[in-house]
């Protein structure tokens, strides 16, 4: 008995001592798991810890707000009740998704719910080609026009359903880094499957420097990004897709079409400092591909800027991120 | 007499296996880039040499939570639901040779032989 | 089929259950997935050498299957499965090479092929060849076990050979 106590003693000073240990240290890591992906934030700081935790609670509490597949996610709800008054946040994201939606003449869209469920890209679906008729039959929903906005209420046509995977981690990557910042931290570092953001510069005044992932070998990078206190998001149809007939099917749906995106695009990395754009975005120019994304481009270089690489494995840059982007490949520069 | 024949044919393998054994263990010097992998497919990098401070890692699979930790040059599993836990016996990643592995969870912990040094990597998510 | 070698299997397939639960609950020599002494194969090798290739069948996967459940490791269920179908493959393919004197050798072939097997299952799972690393080892440990369980079987058997099983 006695033995059993002064081991539990001491284990429980050991675990003090220890967690203590780590509240010292000015840099403050944290992994989990959220929106269907690992996400990390790394701060830099003394209150970097709390401002961390605070953070975190933000992007589980738009998960549980925004997720398309959570059971009684405000989303999920207005999907099955098509008209509801919706939160602040959901209001602002639906907005939002408007205008770029016009912004984007339509290669953005949120209401792309029942084209994705009929490619069975949601856990649960079985992945399949669903018929022209299907296709048919979904589109019937789709478009920014489907959507009605009148104060906080949101209505949907009978056929529409929302689903906001393509902006849900860019909002969450805003509002983190905002909370962040309110918390203190002026050096921090996200990653939310994918989606970096960087708060401020590296503690010692350097930008962040962010790799952008090969398409054909997830372990490596095609090159890097310099940045500092922006959004960097790639968008690629190589990690979620399947085969059917020896035809390979991404995720990435072109509402006009309802079929996957075919636009001679492998991966595109948009850097913004709005991080909910830069979300939206890296979708829409994959959709759009490359002549089309140029003239955008030329459009909005105050936006945003782009990495991207083709089927073909060519790299190009616009001319605003030409200085921080590097890479041992050659690559093509875009001017406005 | 077969019997020796036998024990003779055995002990060459044995004893030959604990030589490749020993030589790989040696061999593959550590390189301290970890990659942790699950279901096959690598949720996170991380250079060893680089960390500061301690962090913990979840993993979440189909048996619980893989919680792994990270400090200076060391990484290990700190625990696990699994039924086993034997990769929490494993204790630290020495060896390229003996990677920490948690079969239920399907999560493999190895070491890597290369990065770029970047701080993050944006990538298309699955 | 004869009624007392059905009952005899039984018995061994409980046996071989106790020594299989009783195994697991001792902490693992080594952090290495199937390095163990595989207690519950000495009745399986009983089975096989006393009875028939029939009833070391049945012993067998009645252990594994009803073992993984005692136990609660489904997931293992697959990996023991592989190692020990094939193994039993071999055992059934080769036994007549083995007379009872040389019953452990063909312990050891099959605790090594086990092991293998397992490996492989493995690999296939969680698609990393990564673990291949530890082959060495199991091969090391499959003929170090095979002769341990082997040899437990085999001076039973001696000792039991008056007795008429069949």
């Amino acid at each position: 008995m006695k033995l059993l106590r002064k081991s539990c003693i001491l284990i429980m000073t050991a675990a003090v001592i220890l967690s203590s240990g780590c509240s010292f240290d000015s840099e403050y890591n944290c992994e989990f798991f959220a929106m269907d992906t690992v996400m990390t934030i790394s701060a830099y700081g003394s209150k970097s810890e709390s401002a961390v935790k605070a953070a975190q609670n933000e992007i589980n509490r738009l998960d549980k707000l925004l997720s398309v597949q959570r059971e009684n996610s405000e989303i999920y709800r207005l999907n099955r009740l098509k008209e509801m008054t919706v939160s602040e946040d959901t209001l602002t994201l639906i907005t939002r998704s408007k205008e770029i939606y016009t912004l984007t003449d339509g290669a953005f869209d949120i209401s792309c719910e029942p084209l994705i469920r009929e490619w069975g890209f949601y856990s649960g679906l079985e992945n399949k080609v669903p018929s022209q008729q299907a296709i048919e039959n979904a589109l019937k929903g789709v478009g920014a026009a489907h959507i009605n906005i009148e104060n906080s209420r949101v209505k949907l046509d009978e056929n529409t359903s929302l689903d906001l995977g393509a902006v849900a981690k860019g909002y969450a990557s805003r509002k983190a880094s905002e909370i962040l910042k309110e918390n203190g931290v002026s050096s921090a570092l996200m990653s939310l499957g994918g989606n970096v953001r960087a708060v401020g510069s590296k503690p010692d005044g350097e930008s962040w420097s962010v790799a952008i992932t090969n398409p054909d070998d997830n372990s490596k990078s095609i090159g890097t990004l310099k940045i500092s206190d922006k959004a960097v998001v790639t968008s690629g149809g190589y990690q979620r897709y399947f085969e059917e007939n020896g035809q390979i099917y991404h995720h990435i749906i072109d509402t006009k079409t309802g079929h996957p995106a075919d636009s001679g695009l492998k991966s595109v990395t948009v850097v913004s400092e709005d991080d909910t754009l830069a979300d939206a975005l890296s979708t829409s120019l994959f959709v759009m591909g490359l002549e089309k994304s140029k003239e955008f481009y030329s459009q909005n270089s105050l936006l945003f800027g782009a990495v991207f690489i083709t089927h073909k494995g060519e790299i190009f840059v616009t001319d605003n991120l030409n200085d921080s982007f590097m890479s041992k490949q050659d690559f093509e520069v875009i001017s406005v | 007499m077969k019997n020796r024949i036998w024990i003779i044919i055995f002990s060459v393998v044995a004893i030959l296996c604990l030589g490749v054994w020993l030589f790989i263990s040696k061999v593959s010097s550590p390189s301290k880039v970890v990659g942790i992998y699950q279901n096959g497919s690598l949720v996170e990098k991380i250079d060893l040499n680089s960390v500061t401070g301690q962090r913990e890692i979840t993993l979440s699979g189909e048996y619980g939570d893989n919680v792994i930790l990270v400090s200076n040059g060391h990484i290990e599993m700190k625990s696990a639901d699994c039924p086993d836990k034997i990769c929490v016996e494993h204790g630290e990643l020495k060896s390229s040779a003996s990677p920490i592995v948690c079969l239920p969870n399907k999560v493999v912990i190895k070491f890597e032989s290369s990065t770029d040094g970047a701080d993050a990597k944006t990538g298309a998510v699955g | 089929m004869n009624t007392k070698k059905l009952i005899l299997s039984a018995i061994l397939t409980a046996f071989a259950l106790v020594a299989f639960v009783i195994e697991g609950a001792i902490p693992p020599l080594t952090p290495i997935y199937g390095v163990k002494l595989g207690l519950a194969n000495v009745f399986t090798l009983f089975a096989l050498y006393a009875l028939g290739k029939p009833y070391g069948m049945a012993v067998m996967s009645l252990r594994i299957v009803l073992g993984n459940i005692f136990t609660g490791q489904l997931v293992s269920f697959i990996y023991s499965l592989t190692g020990g179908l094939l193994s039993f493959l071999l055992m059934i393919l080769l036994k007549r090479f083995f007379p009872l004197k040389q019953m452990w050798v063909l312990s050891v072939l099959c605790a090594v092929t086990h092991n293998i097997g397992q490996l492989l299952a493995a690999i296939l799972m969680m698609q990393t060849l990564a673990i291949a690393y530890y082959l060495p080892v199991l091969i090391l440990s499959g003929i170090i076990a095979g002769a341990f369980t082997g040899i437990c079987a085999q001076l039973v058997l001696i000792r039991l050979s008056k007795i008429n099983f069949k």
